[in-house]
């Protein structure tokens, strides 16, 4: 095969060497077994096995959405966003659905558990690509703007049922970003914030939901209670400093930093790497945008073009949150570091995102005649007529 | 189209970079700039987070006589952070405690919350522990305070303790912010007014180093104190009111007519609130709750008896008011009525002979009533008696009151599927029967007889401007006037029955009351246990009344015999002059 010199190397090699950077981590967060882990049965090695079968898997997953063509999944767009939210809806249905902490988030799915939130981020990206692209699309009729914007809201609905806050602003933005990308007008964006005033008036009346949403700013004053997670990675990534305590050294995951190998992997990255490792990962992220962003501004098709900001944005967006988050810029929401953190959902559709962007990255000729899975399948189906079993 | 969009996407990649930016700087000011800080955080040193509790607000009686006090208490907590393994069993020796246990609270517990082990130390045991505080870091020795009870006994019924955060208020959010080791307010006012009281605990984010020193204050805040709180009542009143029923059982409320104000409530036998401030032991509290004497139920306001005589005045009113009999009406008083197979004694054998409304109530005669009540009928009776607040809950919130019960025509029909009977309404009128009240509740009618008819909301906190009465009872002044003058008949003259009560200092109005425990004719030779129970309600001065009460002797007797005495030195602990009470304590 010979379309291995057109493809973006930079972006697969980025992804790769965070996802093997990740499974560093995730052993060196888990293989100290506490007394906590070791009450519920957990050793050394137990969460990088699992670990290392969710990136197998995504490694698979991410080479077969590299096969998929644009225009397959153009047409997948909508049958794609209809699965997602019944996936969505599933997490309420008790048998199927599993809840942790109060929240119903995820669907059982042998042998673990799926989180549809992550999978309805990549969904409303095609589809928003979908809708974009098509002929009559008029970025300057309201009509155009508030379609997407209500199945967002559809989506926005349900997450906050279960709740989910972090799934719900990552839609949210994500989609406004995207229209706003393809030239809506400002005034429409704007109209948005009209929804915003229900909430500033619940917040004022209730002045202790603010204040727990405002807790981050000041985790001092509550170091025991709802600021302790982030005086925790405070302290994980200040004692790290330029060069870090060293790789299996950090301190702060033994149990004193909750969600160590998921949401606030990072911290414990910058406590045993230091800053200098710290921002690489920074870094390497920023560039996998950068990359996305060119292959976005060659595309040659407007779902093309749509799509590879969409899929950029999703995963540089989801980057900069979990950052934010650990550093105490943003209040504490659910998310997880893209490539690094331990959990499979974010994992695969992130990977998805990948395998997307390093196919669209190839000249448009090569898709057509190479990669449409279609196509293939039909040749080989000819070949095989004209051969027969001999073949 | 994708012309607009070209400049946008600058817009959002330059905004996405800087971001990007943003985060690496903000890395930079947590990791490298304020590294050092956090370094030493984490590495030799730990956070300690102290609640520093706020002093509970003083609860003081209507004259600003302090009831409670707060004192010190000492007691030793375990911070798990500083412990080393092999101390857990040395410390759990040296201060006898279960070794097993202890490491089942470590394993519960929030990181850096200390473990409280035991209270109430004694100033050798604190030199004791201190002596080897460097030995083991992990030992806090903390001073806290605990709740005095100055009275003891006195007015515990009302003042009430407290206690432990118990497992099911520990899940209600307005106990979210209430550390697990608290105590809060459990009964009586402690528990009414616990938020008046609690104030806001203080914090301290303290650091420390790895023997426990503290090495420097990161954040504090300090505790806010509750607030005090004047009670309605008079400790000396209540004192003398409850030396006054000496070994006897039963109930005292007294109120001011003017206002409401609750100004003693008493319900005997009662207990020591101090065994509770501490948490009350598991034997003690056996003992209180299996006394046959029952000192937990609050008398005043949970037992219900019938009113016996005291509720002569309901159907006097009720006959004066559906003027089916004038002041000066009188009937003949031959020792009893019969009616059918029934025959309805006075509680004077012979008889009191001809008599008019006046002596009817001074000498109590149940003919004189028998024949009142059957010419007002029940339902006037009972529609009288509810205006004065009796058969249903005064409000008094302490504990859930009981609401006695007033009969009627309907009632009998609803509950007993039985039409009414005119004996039904004999007994009715002198107060026996079906006719069921709270202490409670004959204070709030008496209050209202003496002041002229209002009914005010009964209020365990001194009031410092006027209130508003919440009804006024639909009843002529000239009846309540008639009424209030038999009352002071009832212990000014002679043949009186509430003789007991006439007092030298203040001029006394009264109605003395029997109920009924067995029907039995010779009741004063019974054994204590199936004596009837006394009444007495009472008010002071008759003229302008400043106080309104009644007592309520649980077998006492006849009310003239024992209640209108202990009636009698109340008012007069109330009314005498007040000279250096304020200096009592």
């Amino acid at each position: 095969m010979s379309f291995g010199k057109t493809y973006d190397r930079w972006l697969l090699i980025i992804t790769l060497l965070l996802t093997g950077f990740g499974m560093l981590m995730i052993y060196s967060s888990t293989s100290v077994v506490t007394p906590t882990l070791a009450k519920r049965n957990i050793t050394e090695f137990y969460y990088f096995k699992k670990h290392l079968f969710t990136v197998a898997v995504g490694l698979i997953v991410m080479f077969a959405a590299s096969k998929v063509s644009p225009a397959l999944l153009r047409k997948l767009a909508i049958p794609l966003l209809l699965v997602s939210f019944v996936l969505l809806i599933l997490v309420f249905v008790p048998g199927i659905g599993v809840s942790a902490g109060g929240a119903k988030r995820w669907i059982r799915l042998w042998p673990s558990t799926f989180q549809p939130s992550e999978l309805v981020k990549l969904a409303m990206v095609i589809f928003l690509a979908r809708f974009m692209s098509m002929p009559e699309y008029r970025a300057d009729r309201f009509f155009y703007f508030f379609m997407p914007v209500a199945i967002m809201g559809i989506f926005q609905v349900v997450f906050l049922g279960q709740p989910d806050f972090g799934a719900a602003m990552s839609l949210g933005v994500l989609t406004i970003g995207m229209l706003f990308l393809s030239g809506v007008r400002l005034r429409y964006i704007a109209s948005l914030l009209l929804f915003c005033i229900p909430i500033v008036i619940k917040l004022l009346q209730e002045p202790y939901r603010l204040k727990r949403i405002t807790s981050f700013l000041d985790p001092w004053k509550d170091a025991k209670g709802s600021g302790f997670q982030l005086v925790q990675s405070f302290i994980a990534l200040g004692s790290g400093g330029l060069t870090g305590v060293g790789l299996g050294k950090s301190r702060q995951k033994l149990d004193f930093l909750p969600e160590v190998h998921t949401d606030f992997i990072f911290s414990m990255i910058g406590e045993e790497l230091g800053f200098i490792v710290a921002t690489i990962v920074v870094v390497l992220f920023a560039v996998i945008f950068l990359r996305g962003v060119s292959i976005a501004n060659r595309a040659k098709s407007d779902f093309v073009y749509y799509l590879s900001y969409g899929l950029s944005m999703m995963l540089a967006f989801q980057a900069l949150v979990n950052f934010s988050v650990v550093t105490g810029l943003l209040p504490t929401k659910g998310l997880p570091l893209p490539f690094i953190s331990y959990g499979g959902s974010s994992l695969f559709v992130n990977m998805i995102a990948v395998g997307i962007l390093i196919n669209v990255s190839r000249p448009e000729q090569e898709q057509k005649t190479k990669d449409d899975l279609t196509e293939i399948i039909k040749r080989k189906k000819a070949k095989r007529a004209v051969y027969g079993d001999a073949l | 189209m994708k012309t607009n969009g070209s400049e946008r996407i600058r817009v959002i990649a330059f905004a996405t970079v800087l971001l990007f930016l943003v985060l690496t700087v903000r890395l930079l000011q947590l990791q490298v700039l304020q590294g050092e800080k956090f370094k030493r955080l984490s590495n030799e040193n730990r956070l300690r987070i102290e609640k520093v509790p706020a002093p509970r607000g003083i609860i003081y009686d209507r004259n600003g006589i302090p009831l409670v006090k707060n004192s010190p208490y000492y007691c030793v907590s375990l911070l798990p952070e500083m412990l080393k393994k092999t101390d857990l069993n040395a410390i759990a020796k040296f201060l006898n405690i279960d070794a097993e246990e202890l490491n089942r609270k470590i394993e519960n517990r929030k990181p850096f919350e200390p473990i409280k082990l035991k209270g109430g130390l004694s100033f050798k045991e604190v030199a004791f522990i201190e002596a080897r505080l460097s030995d083991y870091p992990a030992l806090i020795i903390d001073v806290e305070e605990t709740r005095h009870y100055l009275y003891g006994k006195v007015g515990a019924h009302l003042i009430g303790y407290l206690g432990k955060l118990n497992p099911s208020q520990a899940k209600r959010p307005d106990f979210k912010d209430i550390p697990r080791e608290a105590f809060i307010g459990q009964w009586g006012v402690e528990k009414l007014f616990d938020k008046t009281l609690r104030g806001i605990p203080g914090k301290r984010v303290i650091e420390v180093d790895a023997l426990g020193r503290q090495l420097r204050l990161l954040h504090e805040e300090p505790p806010v104190k509750g607030d005090d709180l004047y009670l309605s009542i008079d400790i000396n009143l209540q004192k003398a009111a409850e030396e006054a029923f000496g070994r006897r059982t039963g109930a005292l409320v007294a109120l001011k007519p003017s206002t409401g104000e609750i100004l003693s409530l008493v319900s005997r036998p009662s207990f020591d609130p101090n065994l509770f401030a501490r948490g009350i032991s598991y034997t003690d509290w056996l003992r209180l709750i299996r006394s046959r004497k029952a000192p937990m139920l609050n008398r005043a306001l949970q037992s219900q008896y019938p009113p016996g005589s005291t509720f002569k005045l309901i159907t006097a009113i009720a006959a004066l008011e559906k003027e089916v009999i004038k002041p000066e009406t009188t009937f003949n008083c031959t020792g009893g009525i019969s009616h059918g197979r029934w025959s309805f004694g006075c509680w004077k054998p012979g008889g009191h002979g001809t008599l008019s409304l006046y002596r009817a109530i001074t000498e109590s005669c149940d003919v004189y009533f028998y024949l009142a009540g059957k010419e007002a009928g029940i339902n006037s009776i009972a529609e009288y008696a509810r205006q004065f607040g009796l058969g249903e809950e005064t409000g008094i919130r302490l504990v859930k009151e009981k609401t006695g019960l007033i009969p009627d025509k309907a009632w009998k029909k609803r509950v007993k599927n039985e039409p009414w009977y005119l004996g039904e309404t004999y007994n009715a009128s002198i107060g026996q029967g079906y006719v069921l009240t709270t202490p409670a509740q004959l204070a709030m009618m008496i209050s209202a007889i003496s002041n002229g008819g209002y009914i005010y909301e009964p209020r365990l906190t001194r009031i410092e401007s006027p209130v508003e009465p919440v009804r006024k009872v639909k009843v002529k002044k000239e009846t309540l006037d008639i009424i209030k003058d038999a009352l002071r008949g009832v212990v000014a003259d002679e043949h009186g029955t509430g003789y007991a009560a006439r007092s030298t200092v203040v001029d006394i109005g009264g109605k003395t009351g029997t109920a009924q425990v067995i029907s039995a004719k010779r009741r004063q030779q019974v054994p204590e246990a199936l004596r009837d129970h006394a009444w007495f309600v009472a008010f002071a001065p008759v003229e302008n009344p400043e106080i309104a009460l009644v007592v309520f002797v649980e077998h006492g007797g006849h009310g003239s015999e024992t209640a209108a005495p202990i009636a009698k030195k109340a008012i007069e602990a109330y009314l005498s002059p007040k000279e250096n009470k304020s200096e009592d304590r």
